[in-house]
């Protein structure tokens, strides 16, 4: 006998159900990321929109964001009025390929003060430097990353407060092209961040084949440490 | 030593500074602005050791871009696209004017822009200072005289700046036989053949009648002045346009 369950709880895509108030009744281990997010209500009214007419199942193709989580597609599941499931499909990413031509072995500490330095001259923000100074150089275009931050700065630009953090993401790798790399990720939080220029900035993020991570209220980017 | 850049602009200011904190890195940047603003000199003050290229020069800039890893490039206006050059790992220091192609601003990390003077009335004093001391050296002239800086004109910023005072200064060392010489010099080259005489006769009553005008204010004295009539000094007046 095949045991579902265990099936259904391992399963890559995020799958969670609801009762009829909204709560959560069971998630699976793909989901749990999103149950400690503020995305409950909004993936309980997403299931809601996108319900069967009837009791059954109805899959629709999607281009969701929640939090660092992109989905193309989801599957909404019920069989009484009390419960509500949902399946979200993940977005699968494109492999990529390292070329390195304009990266060269430096400092991120430099690059980084750096850019905070051009950035402050701008804004009068005061900026909040926790940043892992024993970090090893490592493959950055530097033109490109600076290119970069000053975009995301420039969110913050009006911003009064700046927390920004540099530091290794302990016991986590990004594979590219079959080798694991390390990752440094660079955290800029403050209240709330309005962006216009989405695309652009994850078209910049990609040609330093890093990951940017666009919240509410904060950004992240992940670089892999490429030596 | 870095021959100083004179600003008391915070905006130039902090181009100054942001320039000499992007020294360490491997970075694209920018100085745009309009003509004349002193972009050149600014860099240079910061950077005296770069290679200087000229982009209209692209065979020769191609060829340093092979040795050179940190360069100051000027006239980049002339670059339409970058693909044409290697910037790879390099620290490149642009300068271009207005006409810049937006797509080109685009690939720079950092992008500066240089005011005009008429937005950086406090470094008016300091540059008309500055060119009037140039100028007494330049033309050997020991007399002093008072600059209106208001009356400067720094409609193409530094350009027109140090010619108006070249001007003012060179106009205040004239002697009247260096006017006659000059006088003489012009009709040399301009004298046609009818009515020579009448046909240049605005330059002496037009400039004495403004001039008088400027100094004595009234028509009444001016016309004492001149030693000539009323009616006379009117009908000139309303011949050359002058209020």
């Amino acid at each position: 006998m095949i045991d579902f369950e265990f099936v259904v709880f391992n399963d890559h895509n995020p799958f969670l159900v609801f009762d009829s108030s909204g709560a959560i009744t069971y998630s699976n281990k793909s989901a749990e990321y999103l149950t400690t997010t503020d995305a409950i209500e909004k993936l309980y009214l997403l299931a809601l929109q996108f319900a069967p007419k009837s009791y059954g199942t109805k899959y629709s193709l999607v281009d969701i964001q929640i939090d660092i989580f992109h989905f193309f597609a989801i599957n909404v599941l019920y069989q009484d009025d009390e419960h509500i499931a949902i399946m979200l499909y993940n977005k699968p990413q494109k492999p990529q390929k390292i070329t390195l031509n304009g990266f060269s072995k430096s400092d991120i500490n430099l690059l980084l003060k750096t850019n905070i330095e051009i950035f402050k001259m701008q804004s009068d923000a005061t900026i909040k430097l926790f940043s892992d100074f024993d970090l090893p150089p490592f493959q950055i275009h530097q033109n490109n990353l600076s290119l970069l931050l000053q975009k995301i700065f420039e969110l913050f630009k009006n911003t009064k407060e700046l927390n920004i953090s540099l530091q290794l993401k302990i016991g986590q790798k990004v594979i590219i092209e079959n080798k694991r790399y390390s990752i440094v990720s660079l955290l800029i939080k403050n209240g709330a961040i309005s962006i216009n220029n989405e695309a652009e900035l994850l078209e910049l993020a990609q040609k330093n084949y890093a990951k940017l991570y666009i919240n509410k209220d904060f950004i992240e980017l992940d670089l892999p440490m490429i030596q | 030593m870095n021959k100083e850049f004179l600003t008391q602009n915070e905006t130039v200011k902090k181009i100054i500074n942001s320039l000499y904190t992007l020294a360490p890195l491997n970075i694209l940047a920018i100085l745009t602005g309009p003509h004349y603003t002193g972009k050149k000199t600014l860099v240079k003050s910061i950077f005296p050791n770069y290679l200087f290229l000229d982009a209209k020069d692209k065979k020769t800039l191609k060829e340093a871009l092979k040795k050179n890893e940190k360069v100051v490039i000027y006239n980049f206006e002339a670059i339409h696209s970058l693909d044409e050059f290697d910037f790879l790992n390099k620290q490149v220091i642009a300068i271009a004017d207005e006409s810049i192609d937006t797509k080109i601003l685009k690939e720079f990390a950092f992008k500066f822009f240089m005011p005009p003077l008429s937005e950086r009335k406090e470094d008016i004093k300091l540059l008309a200072d500055f060119f009037y001391k140039k100028a007494q050296k330049d033309l050997d002239i020991e007399k002093n005289i008072e600059l209106d800086y208001a009356s400067l004109d720094i409609s193409r910023n530094n350009h027109s700046l140090k010619a108006s005072i070249y001007k003012k200064l060179f106009y205040n060392t004239l002697s009247k036989d260096d006017i006659k010489d000059i006088l003489e010099y012009y009709f040399e080259q301009n004298l046609n053949e009818n009515n020579g005489y009448y046909d240049n006769l605005d330059i002496f009553d037009e400039s004495i009648i403004k001039a008088g005008l400027k100094k004595f204010k009234s028509q009444l004295k001016l016309s004492k002045v001149l030693g000539i009539n009323r009616n006379t000094l009117r009908k000139k007046m309303q011949e050359y346009n002058i209020d």
